[in-house]
């Protein structure tokens, strides 16, 4: 069979399958509706006011979320770090004022202290023995009575205040030196290692590594680089504080 | 001097004639058709008749390869008159009104085809009664010759050779109604013919035994 064949064989057979629908069309009686047609410029005026409609919405959107979310934690004045025992840390954001502006919990062990803190107007010093007296009651109902005694260099605890303000970090220092005496009446069992001092950009290094800025300062003196804070991150402050007081009897003894 | 003359005439000048020949044609036949969508569009259902004389072929033959079954194919083709002469007011002059027709025509059966696939289906062949004076063997007549000369091809390829065979449309007029390059168009068209050929041959084998 040649191709010609072929055609003539499918021709056949669809002439014999055709149906004739053009008196059902007619019977129907279809109207012709009117065309509706936009000029390409009217379309292309629609699509600019669309999108131009569309960019001022998101800058909008853009320019509300910087005011009301981004800028008032970037950058606070202060900010203190407070870290107790192995799974608490907090930090409280401070104004120029010495305001607290917002306190905010680094681990989930904090959480919970930190939401009870919510809406109270606070001093600096009296939120850091709440923040310690919470701490240290939550670890006591978790361990079913046993307050850390066993090891009390883990329930060591670490302040620290990031600030490139000198006369802000100086003003905090002073307050946070008479933590002691508030530590001494409070239900908490611990040492007290005492105020960290750092810069804003430390802070910056710490929150990459999802540390508080005391943690990384602490790691960083046992830690020569950055890159090697991973190591040591999941130690408590406790035991950081062994490491460092060892490497410091050792560089002790490599210089006698 | 006549037998120099013809003599003269070259295998390429004929060629040439021809193609000539057949662009005037089509020409003539666009025109036409589009003189008869400016009286549907003027509301003269007088028009009609000559749209569809010169299109049915190419309908029937663009819904039988989508549709695979005769009675679907007659009613998208119904449906795509009506909805030509609704819309023939959108149509712009100058433009294929073939290829119009087509589009029409193809959007009715894949909405046709996808309405299809949410029913539940039932086998009339199984309750006769349901059917009326309509039976199964009318319904297949022609259509069942064309489904055994076309066992085994794809739906591309189904779409191609009934277009090019009985629609009579050329390949690059093909490949702008199915949206595929030409070269894809030609080779698709190649292999039809070849399962086709093969399936007529072994019609005609069984026929004979």
């Amino acid at each position: 069979m040649n191709n010609r064949q072929l055609k003539q064989k499918i021709n056949r057979a669809m002439d014999a399958a055709i149906p004739d629908v053009l008196g059902r069309v007619k019977d129907a009686r279809p109207q012709v509706l009117p065309a509706e047609r936009h000029s390409r410029a009217s379309a292309g005026a629609g699509n600019r006011a669309f999108r131009l409609a569309y960019a001022l919405v998101f800058a909008a959107a853009v320019f509300a979320a910087m005011f009301t979310w981004v800028l008032p934690d970037a950058q606070p004045a202060a900010a203190v770090t407070f870290d107790f025992g192995n799974s608490y840390s907090a930090e409280i954001l401070l104004s120029e004022d010495m305001e607290i502006t917002k306190i905010h919990s680094i681990t989930e062990g904090a959480k919970p202290v930190v939401e009870r803190l919510h809406g109270k107007q606070l001093a600096l010093s009296d939120a850091v023995a709440e923040l310690l007296n919470g701490c240290a009651y939550q670890d006591f109902e978790q361990n079913n009575g046993d307050l850390l005694q066993d090891d009390i260099s883990d329930s060591a605890l670490i302040l620290s205040v990031a600030t490139d303000n000198a006369d802000l970090r100086r003003l905090v220092l002073a307050e946070l030196s008479g933590i002691e005496g508030s530590l001494a009446g409070s239900n908490a069992v611990g040492s007290y290692i005492g105020v960290l001092s750092l810069s804003s950009k430390d802070r910056m290094l710490a929150g990459r590594h999802n540390l508080s800025a005391g943690m990384y300062a602490l790691i960083r003196r046992i830690a020569p680089s950055d890159s090697e804070v991973v190591a040591f991150k999941h130690l408590s402050p406790g035991k950081l504080i062994n490491l460092l007081e060892e490497q410091e009897a050792a560089e002790a003894e490599t210089a006698d | 001097m006549a037998a120099d003359n013809y003599c003269c005439i070259t295998h390429s000048d004929v060629l040439s004639y021809s193609k000539r020949l057949s662009t005037g044609n089509w020409q003539m036949r666009r025109s036409l058709l589009e003189e008869s969508i400016q009286k549907l569009q003027a509301g003269d259902m007088s028009g009609l008749d000559y749209i569809y004389g010169q299109t049915n072929r190419q309908v029937f033959a663009a819904a039988l390869a989508i549709l695979h079954d005769r009675q679907l194919a007659e009613d998208a083709m119904q449906e795509t008159y009506v909805r030509f002469v609704q819309s023939c007011a959108s149509y712009r002059l100058g433009s294929s009104p073939v290829s119009y027709i087509l589009t029409v025509c193809r959007n009715i059966c894949l909405n046709m085809l996808k309405r299809r696939s949410r029913e539940l289906s039932t086998d009339y062949s199984q309750h006769e009664n349901l059917g009326g004076s309509y039976t199964l063997e009318q319904s297949l007549d022609g259509s069942e010759a064309v489904e055994q000369l076309l066992s085994g091809l794809t739906d591309d390829e189904r779409e191609v050779i009934l277009l090019k065979v009985y629609g009579g449309l050329k390949h690059r007029e093909i490949a702008a109604h199915i949206k595929k390059p030409l070269g894809t168009v030609l080779w698709i068209y190649n292999k039809a013919i070849k399962k086709a050929k093969i399936n007529a041959m072994e019609n005609e084998a069984d026929n004979h035994e």
